[in-house]
């Protein structure tokens, strides 16, 4: 269980909290792990009763409301580039399958379980890696009909005992830089996703319980759903977005909505940081709805017990609450 | 269970620990853990952001072996919000179950029940 204590603090020195929560979370963890061992807890079980570090390092952190930092962005908003959240390509990675897609294409992915990660490189080529997939037969994999198609034939799930990482498995694409989707659909059941620099007509993400990250992300219009896994959008621009979630967390930053955005929760928070759109509506059960800086031109908020605080710096920028109901959380617009 | 359905459950297993008696937070995660499938990387972010929120308030206590444990004691407010929760979930999983047994409440009369229609 050393091992378990010095991953877990490798773990915290990557993430934003402060030197004293650190150790007080290594104090905790000490302190458990100690009246484990008096209990006469084998190791074995110990390993189960404690599982993954960097699990509980991501939850503290998805709990962890950031505090805001002032910015000068008074609402002009430029599209800032975020640092790629793909990885780059590593020895595991082989490649599949290259080919030359036409104008009008079509992506559509369906996972269980298995990672994907979309980039885009300088060739006019379409790249399809695969990492540690076992057995390819048991994918459908079609790039005819100007439609690239990966997708999982039994949606049995596969149980990965453990948390190495080595048993990871996915799917790294690369699209040329200049190439227009006209529809991207994926659909993935605990599988993580990393997204960067996509320009396409239509976005449709639907993912059950794996965490999405995307950055800087061009499209007319997006719809991204989510039952348990987190998503974090950073530079996301469309004109219309629907953006669901049952309990996972979204956080979005530069988040640039041409007409129309609708934000559904029922337990998940909600953190939109810089960001503008002409209409937002979000609702509610019990999550939490964080605005920073995001400027609606309308508004409409309702909120059974969730509270929604809303928090802009420019007084010049008139915000019209068109509706607002909650239960019993506050709704507070500063 | 379902992996999704578990961290609000969880959270109100966690709730519910506390209303019954102080503990340390290992006595927590092994009760649950009794029970339900679930292990320390769920439950001790919870019992944080739990205490975080004024939920629960934190003292030591020495233990007859070893070091002192830090007990987690639920306040006033926490009280209220497990109370609130236990609510909505009583509603929600009662009524889930007016639902399911209006297709008979064992199995035995549900398969029977479904023999006859088909």
């Amino acid at each position: 269980m050393k091992k378990y204590l010095e991953d877990l603090e490798k773990e915290l020195r990557k993430s934003k909290l402060s030197e004293e929560e650190i150790s007080e979370i290594m104090e905790d963890h000490k302190e458990m792990i100690e009246i484990a061992k008096q209990e006469g807890i084998s190791d074995d079980e110990l390993e189960k009763k404690f599982g993954n570090p960097k699990k509980v390092v991501a939850d503290i952190n998805g709990d962890y409301q950031e505090t805001s930092t002032n910015r000068d962005n008074k609402g002009g908003f430029e599209m800032k580039k975020f640092d790629s959240c793909v990885r780059d390509l590593q020895p595991e990675d082989s490649l599949y399958k290259t080919f030359t897609p036409s104008d009008d294409y079509e992506i559509e992915v369906n996972l269980v379980s298995d990672d994907l990660q979309v980039d885009f490189h300088d060739e006019d080529t379409i790249l399809v890696y695969q990492n540690r997939i076992k057995d390819l037969e048991e994918y459908e994999i079609d790039f005819s009909n100007n439609k690239l198609l990966i997708s999982r034939k039994s949606h049995k799930m596969k149980f990965v005992i453990g948390f190495s990482k080595k048993s990871q498995t996915g799917f790294y694409i690369f699209l040329p830089k200049k190439l227009n989707i006209k529809d991207f659909s994926l659909k993935t059941v605990s599988s993580d996703g990393y997204f960067n620099a996509i320009q396409s007509d239509k976005l449709k993400v639907s993912t059950t319980s794996g965490d999405y990250r995307m950055t800087n992300i061009v499209t007319k219009s997006a719809k991204v759903s989510t039952v348990s896994g987190n998503l974090r959008l950073d530079g996301f621009e469309t004109t219309n977005f629907d953006l669901s979630t049952v309990s996972g967390d979204i956080a979005a930053e530069q988040l640039i909505i041409g007409e129309k955005i609708h934000v559904n929760t029922v337990s998940g928070d909600i953190n939109l940081k810089d960001g503008k759109a002409h209409n937002l509506d979000i609702k509610t059960v019990s999550g939490d709805g964080l605005l920073n800086e995001f400027y609606p031109d309308m508004v409409s908020l309702k909120s059974v017990s969730g509270d929604i605080i809303m928090s802009n710096s420019n007084r010049d920028h008139y915000v019209d609450v068109v509706y607002k109901k909650t239960v019993s959380g506050d709704i507070i617009i500063k | 269970m379902n992996a999704q359905f578990k961290r609000g459950i969880v959270e109100l297993c966690v709730l519910s620990e506390l209303v019954s008696e102080d503990m340390y937070g290992y006595k927590i995660i092994s009760n649950i853990s009794q029970h339900l499938d679930v292990n320390e990387n769920t439950i001790y972010p919870i019992l944080r952001r739990l205490t975080k929120e004024g939920y629960f308030i934190t003292y030591l206590e020495e233990s007859e072996k070893g070091a002192p444990r830090k007990y987690y004691k639920i306040t006033d407010s926490g009280f209220k919000f497990y109370v609130e929760l236990r609510d909505s979930w009583d509603e929600f999983i009662g009524g889930v179950y007016e639902i399911l047994n209006k297709g008979g409440k064992k199995n035995e009369e549900i398969l029977r029940r479904f023999r006859e229609r088909t």
